[in-house]
């Protein structure tokens, strides 16, 4: 990612732990119309991205008036459904003035990333949208063969760990973790790191 | 000027192995080291082992090294870590006797053939292209030689702070050394800064011990070493007592002179091991945190008191001290202090601990940003093994994360670097299963052996245990009548079978084991604790075994996928720019390590696979059309 305008042109993914969730964020590629080849695989990408996901974080700049290019954007995310609109740089003087009347009917968080304020309202908010059911669950389905296999062997793993309840804790620890490594598979999260994280956030463990 | 083959700096638990390992493989080698009251220095905690610290002590043993014999010969108590939680993370632990421990270490030193243990400050290396180094000492002496072992701990510019004093010095006040980090950055490492810390030390008559909870030692557990391998000799025992809330209101009252929050201390502590300043505000929840009085040796009634390493001012951590169950009347001998001191970003070397950027210069031990004795030994070791083969042009030695922890300690801080001392544990290891204690002789001797270590005496333990392994397999066989093994089972409260029935299924059942079925049956009285032990895993755990072995079957593919040294980066599209940058810097040997480079993703893995596999099928095509 880069400072500058229009160059983000991968789809970047990373992922959070906000109470029981796991929220993945994807940050797209601009959308503005452009003869440039690769940045109008870019946009197809990211149009594909924002159909796909539960909930749009529309990112505005606080310090600058909403340009057309900003209107244009929403025009193309306005038929989404969970749209929250972050008004960045609340740590400068506040120029963006709301007047659309789609945009204000909308959720709004003022936030600073520079000085990381209110970044918890985000996550609260996305996930007040879990907890009351305004994100609808009922379209996750599985995708393909390789992920259902990934599944069916998930379930074996299970049954597995189910008989081994007399085993001792390191057996059975190391079928939770051949289970975490299967489920990773589809997650792509197979990092040791995050237990140890655990460990040291809870323990001393002395030298 | 005096030539050697190589020259080992630091004679700290890495230093004693490298040196040692150097030596018995035929090399003339001179440790230097600051001070020789300071060799193999136990200078935190009195002990050896723990979790998944014992596995690197037996580990270090079955190499062929010195540090498990040295604990043998110097415990004054052994306990057996989680024994109720399954033979892959059990653990061994010893009190030391410090003083004989460190005694013991030169002795076998000084008795070491080709083995030169000198006082010496080193403050400077010269690299020539011929291969030979000149090691410079601070009075001028120098030293020739082919390969350099760094191993020098703690005391790279290391600076001691006890509130608002500090001083320059190595841990206990020994002399640090000033210029050698100047020297590393003129060779062109990059240098960290971390600290560490270490807790008072007070006089065991001024304990008021009859209010506390005493922790003895094991009787029925085996010692460290496969060459002395008997029934530990406890001769001390531990106490536990507890901080409480007026100890955490001293601490807090006086959180504004600790320099851990004054921000005096600019190293960066290990997380596993935070000051007890830190723990308080860490985990404000808690009323009381665990502090074991341990002695620090026979000949000395100081006791060393676990958990309370701080850096407050010294009339602080008396009135903390004082505040405790037991030590309301403790005299202070040694204040508690922290220490902050250089060493390189690890991710500088390459599995076989040699620089990558200067052939011949090895590096062992906290100097490579980890923390711990054993660690330091298990660097140690094999920065020693490999000086040993790159001296004789050999082939180097690197252990997989599939033998040993050793590996995955080596994997981890080369691979993916450190940014705190790093402590090795079981959860960082993939196949701990098969990783144990008892089995380090199977997984390690051989290759021991390979590398000129392990001496016939050892060997022929070595052997001796598989052939008797052997033997105790072919009677599992042998089958019983119910009638036979009534009180066996019905003691265990396992159900009687109807029929007759094997050992080996015996030993499946879940009460059952080998030694209960020795008890009653007496089939394997012929066979010492440590075949037993070993075969009741085996069967055991067959199945999770097998399992982990074809894991690690899987695991050893990547492994195998060699990328060649010539191999370009550069050259190739379709490698995104954030990979290329992190593979060119930690150079991985093989794919498998490629893919545990943070950064480099399963795609850019998936690509790589490919490229390399191309760049090989080339130069194989190239090489047979010269020769045809």
């Amino acid at each position: 990612m880069t400072d500058i305008e229009g160059t983000t042109r991968d789809v970047l993914t990373e992922s959070i732990f906000y109470k029981d969730l796991r929220l993945n964020f994807i940050d797209t590629a601009g959308l503005r119309e452009s003869e440039d080849k690769v940045e109008k695989i870019g946009i197809e990408k990211s149009k594909e991205t924002l159909k796909r996901s539960d909930v749009v974080l529309f990112v505005l700049d606080g310090s600058r008036k909403l340009n057309d290019y900003d209107k244009e954007i929403f025009e193309i995310l306005n038929d989404n459904k969970n749209i929250i609109v972050i008004i960045n740089k609340m740590d400068k003087e506040r120029v963006l003035n709301l007047t659309e009347d789609d945009l204000k009917s909308k959720d709004l968080i003022e936030i600073s990333a520079l000085q990381e304020k209110n970044i918890d309202l985000i996550k609260e908010k996305i996930y007040s949208k879990v907890v009351s059911e305004e994100i609808n669950y009922s379209k996750i389905v599985v995708i393909n063969e390789r992920q259902i296999e990934i599944l069916n062997n998930c379930k074996d793993v299970i049954s597995e760990i189910e008989d081994a309840k007399n085993q001792s804790m390191d057996v059975v620890a190391m079928l939770i973790k051949k289970l975490w490594n299967e489920l990773g598979k589809i997650t792509g999260d197979s990092e040791n790191e995050h237990i140890i994280d655990l460990i040291f956030s809870k323990f001393c463990l002395g030298k | 000027m005096e030539k050697y083959d190589a020259v080992v700096i630091g004679a700290g638990h890495a230093g004693c192995e490298a040196a040692l390992a150097l030596a018995r493989t035929g090399n003339k080698t001179l440790l230097l080291t600051l001070s020789l009251d300071a060799v193999a220095f136990l200078a935190c905690n009195p002990s050896i082992g723990g979790t998944a610290k014992g596995q690197l002590v037996c580990e270090v043993d079955a190499l062929g090294g010195e540090m498990g014999v040295n604990t043998d010969k110097t415990l004054i108590q052994l306990r057996m870590l989680n024994s109720g939680k399954g033979p892959a993370v059990q653990s061994l632990r010893a009190q030391a006797d410090k003083i004989e421990y460190h005694n013991q270490m030169k002795l076998t030193l000084e008795k070491t053939q080709n083995l030169f243990l000198r006082q010496g400050e080193v403050v400077d290396i010269e690299c020539h292209d011929d291969g030979t180094k000149i090691v410079t000492t601070a009075l001028e002496q120098k030293f020739e030689c082919r390969a350099v072992v760094f191993a020098t701990g703690v005391y790279l510019k290391s600076r001691i702070i006890i509130g608002d004093w500090t001083k320059d010095c190595g841990p206990n006040g020994f002399a640090n050394a000033q210029k050698l980090s100047s020297a590393l950055e003129r060779l062109g490492f990059k240098l960290l800064r971390f600290k560490t810390g270490t807790p008072a030390r007070i006089n065991g008559r001024s304990i008021d011990y009859s209010c506390l909870d005493v922790q003895k030692g094991e009787e029925n557990i085996q010692n460290f070493s496969f060459l002395t391998r008997h029934k530990p000799k406890n001769k001390a025992v531990c106490y536990l007592t507890y901080t409480n809330l007026e100890t955490h209101k001293i601490i807090l009252d006086n959180l504004d002179k600790a320099p851990v929050f004054s921000g005096l201390i600019k190293g960066v502590g290990p997380r596993y091991c935070p000051s007890i300043e830190t723990k308080i505000v860490r985990f404000a929840d808690k009323d009381r945190h665990q502090l074991f009085l341990e002695p620090e040796s026979l000949s000395t009634q100081e006791v060393y008191i676990q958990g309370f390493s701080t850096s407050m001012p010294v009339d602080v951590q008396e009135k903390m001290i004082r505040s405790v169950k037991g030590l309301e009347n403790a005299e202070v001998m040694r204040d508690s202090y922290a220490i902050e001191y250089d060493c390189i970003d690890p991710t500088q070397l390459m599995p076989t601990l040699e620089a990558k950027n200067c052939s011949g210069l090895f590096f062992a031990g906290q100097i490579n940003g980890t923390s711990g004795y054993e660690e330091a030994a298990a660097q140690g070791i094999i920065a020693g093994i490999n000086a040993n083969l790159y001296l004789k042009g050999k082939e180097q030695l690197v252990l997989k994360r599939s033998d040993g922890y050793i590996g995955v300690l080596i994997d981890d801080i080369v691979t993916k670097g450190t940014n705190e001392p790093y402590r090795m544990m079981t959860s960082r290891a993939e196949y701990r299963l098969f990783l144990r204690q008892d089995n380090a002789d199977l997984r390690l001797t051989e290759i021991g052996r390979k590398v000129g270590l392990v001496d016939d005496k050892r060997w022929k333990i070595f052997n001796q245990k598989k052939k008797n392994l052997n033997k105790i397999f072919e009677i599992l066989s042998k089958k019983f009548k119910p009638t036979e093994i009534e009180n066996l089972f019905k003691d265990n409260g396992e159900n009687l079978p109807k029929e007759s029935i094997s050992l080996k299924d015996m030993i499946k059942r879940n009460n059952i084991d080998a030694f209960k079925i020795n008890d009653y049956l007496h089939v394997f009285d012929g066979f010492n604790f440590d075949i037993i032990n070993e075969m009741n895993i085996m069967v055991k755990y067959e199945g999770y075994l097998k399992q982990q072995t074809e894991e690690i079957e899987k695991f050893k593919k990547n492994e195998n996928m060699i990328i060649p040294k010539e191999f370009d980066y550069k050259q190739y599209h379709g490698l995104r720019l954030e990979a290329v940058e992190k593979l060119e810097q930690i150079k991985p040997l093989n794919i498998g390590q490629a893919s545990r480079i943070s950064g480099v993703s399963p795609a850019d893995i998936a690509v790589l696979s490919v490229l390399v596999k191309k760049f090989n099928d080339e130069n194989k095509n190239k090489k047979n059309a010269e020769y045809k």
